[in-house]
């Protein structure tokens, strides 16, 4: 197995996702699979190949630089769980 | 007949020729959903007074001065990724359950704006990560001709809303395929536009390199008019193309009635760029364009058949798929298109590379969802916990996998070997494609290698269910368009997809070739059981 449950554990605090012990396991086993399909890849000579991190040649326009309204204070306020005096409340961070 | 079971574009004229009114229209959907939603489960958000006011505004432009536009009183439903202003936007997923955004996606904006009504948000599976809606947090969508199987996903309820004629017409979103998987299941068109063709802003991100938004519809124009409104850049999205849009949907209408051997196919082609290379929005150039006035560079459609998207085996094409998908090639070519076999050597990567780079992406993406700013919060301790018990809770399974494959190929002392490998090979891909489209015009392919299955066949093992897309993840990877077809139906009446492929910018000559496609055949015209 090349993915441990150490190895998820790890991951998952990464990722900031909570699992229990059950969901650790599973985890691992689904990860496995699914990357032993990746093996495929070690075959490919891709040593002289360039990476693609957008498929199509793209100019990107930067916009005009003027003032423009955003979201209102309100607006950006009104789906938060919880918010006063026009702020986002977080649980004590220090 | 239901007023809703009409074309968008028998919709449109009537609503502007005043034979019935978009309020008429819209009653009429929202009859249809409240007899066969329950047991379709497409909708997950129709709000009868958020449309009812939409068609009152469409009414008002009818009657009075303003142009209504061309999609004027049309239906369309919403898969729930798009920001829809006054409508929730869920994402199928629990952690933006109550989610009402204070502004619309572009694409939605242009379509109202086009005289289109939002119908309501169509089911889909959570953050558009499945290939079958059985992700969905909140109910699964079921295929409209076999309530026992799936419409395919990620964009299931916009594809089956269409196939149960709802609307004539919806918005889906393709990453890996789904907007071409769900098409070919349910029996309805379906285009992926090319990478940029459509704004991606409003649309809550996946993977943002393979995002790509589209329409559905039941046959060529209404999926021309569709993507003539929602086409074209949009300064909120950096990765739109500022490039010309050409004129679709006269270029469709021409087409049907012009065989593929005979008539001015690589003149059009031919034109179609210059317009597109134009300066402005260019779409009255594009119809112009259409016309395909001179001759100078006629030619038959050349198509190519990739091998590789015929193999058998394990993971191989149905025997059904294959023999609809190949009699329909076969139509094409007794309708004058040379037709070729080519290669695509690298499509046996294309799923590795896939769940390689989608989740790598969906795991920086899918970090704005803390539970501080909007959505689920569940409370812990101190922000951390509070962030792990809030993702705990809010994602399912499949969303909380793809964030921990994708931490797991960026994480340190993996980066190289997985992530930077997959968009090495990403390259290989997209070259397989630039290397075909200096041969052929347009690429014929199965859409999928299977025709609906059952719900609950594929969840217990993810690698099944990622196999569903196999046909359809180089053209996101490659960022060309695609398109499917329905070409025919399988011994047990299941719908079978066909998929036709184009360079970049090339949808013009998918939906010429869909559009005399259906001149030629009646597949498009069937519809499922009441």
């Amino acid at each position: 197995m090349r993915i441990t449950p150490d190895e998820v554990r790890r991951i998952a605090a990464l990722a900031r996702i909570q699992l229990d012990d059950a969901e650790v396991q599973k985890m691992a086993a689904d990860m496995d699979a699914i990357l032993g399909h990746f093996e495929t890849l070690g075959k490919l000579p891709l040593d002289d190949v360039e990476p693609t991190a957008q498929s199509v040649a793209l100019d990107l326009p930067m916009r005009d630089d003027e003032r423009e309204r955003g979201l209102a204070v309100e607006d950006a306020l009104r789906p938060a769980p919880e918010s006063r005096d026009g702020h986002f409340v977080v649980p004590k961070v220090l | 007949m239901e007023l809703c079971e009409l074309s968008a574009a028998e919709i449109a004229d009537g609503v502007r020729a005043r034979k019935f009114s978009t309020s008429e229209v819209v009653g009429s959907f929202l009859a249809c959903v409240e007899k066969a939603d329950p047991g379709l489960g497409a909708m997950l958000h129709v709000s009868v007074g958020h449309i009812k006011t939409q068609a009152r505004r469409v009414d008002a432009k009818v009657y009075g001065r303003d142009d209504p536009g061309p999609l004027a009183g049309v239906p369309i439903g919403i898969k729930d990724v798009f920001a829809t202003r006054g409508l929730p936007t869920t994402c199928g997923s629990k952690i933006l359950e109550g989610w009402v955004p204070s502004y619309d996606a572009t694409v939605v904006r242009r379509l109202r704006l086009a005289g289109g009504v939002v119908a309501g948000k169509t089911n889909c599976d959570e953050f558009a990560m499945g290939s079958s809606t059985e992700n969905s947090a909140y109910k699964p969508c079921r295929n409209p001709w076999d309530k026992s199987r799936v419409p395919g996903g990620s964009s299931g309820g916009s594809a089956a809303g269409v196939a149960a004629r709802y609307f004539p017409g919806a918005l889906g979103t393709d990453t890996g395929g789904s907007i071409r998987q769900p098409a070919a299941l349910c029996g309805v068109m379906g285009l992926k536009p090319t990478y940029g063709r459509c704004s991606r802003y409003g649309l809550v991100a996946y993977a943002s390199s393979l995002d790509h938004p589209g329409p559905f519809a039941r046959n060529a124009q209404d999926l021309a008019l569709l993507l003539q409104a929602m086409a074209g850049y949009d300064p909120r999205d950096s990765t739109s193309a500022p490039r010309a849009v050409p004129g679709y949907r006269r270029a469709v209408q021409l087409q049907r009635e012009r065989a593929l051997g005979r008539g001015l196919w690589g003149d059009v082609y031919a034109s179609s760029e210059a317009a597109a290379a134009g300066a402005g929005n260019g779409t009255g150039a594009g119809e112009a364009a259409a016309d395909g006035a001179g001759s100078a560079a006629a030619r038959p459609l050349r198509i190519g058949v990739p091998k590789e998207y015929f193999a058998t085996g394990q993971a191989g094409v149905d025997a059904a798929v294959a023999a609809a998908v190949r009699a329909a090639i076969d139509t094409l070519g007794a309708d004058g298109a040379e037709v070729t076999e080519v290669s695509l050597p690298h499509t046996d990567y294309a799923l590795a590379v896939y769940y390689i780079l989608a989740p790598a992406e969906c795991s920086s993406n899918l970090a704005r969802f803390d539970g501080i700013r909007y959505g689920l919060r569940v409370k812990g301790p101190d922000l951390l916990a509070t962030y792990a018990a809030t993702r705990r809770a809010g994602f399912g399974a499949e969303v909380r996998r793809r964030i921990m494959l994708g931490t797991y190929v960026l994480s340190a002392g993996y980066y190289d070997a997985f992530y930077r490998r997959a968009q090495k090979a990403r390259t290989l891909i997209r070259r397989d494609f630039e290397q075909a489209f200096g041969k052929v015009d347009v690429l014929v392919t199965p859409t999928s290698p299977v025709t609906a299955f059952k719900l609950g066949e594929r969840t217990t093992d993810p690698v099944s269910m990622y196999l569903a897309d196999v046909y359809t993840m180089a053209a996101d990877l490659a960022g060309v368009p695609g398109l499917s077809v329905p070409c025919g139906f399988d011994a047990a009446g299941l719908p079978v997809g066909m998929q036709l492929m184009g360079p970049h910018f090339g949808e013009m000559d998918l939906l010429r070739v869909a559009a005399r496609y259906e001149a030629l055949t009646d597949w498009h015209t069937r519809r499922p059981p009441a």
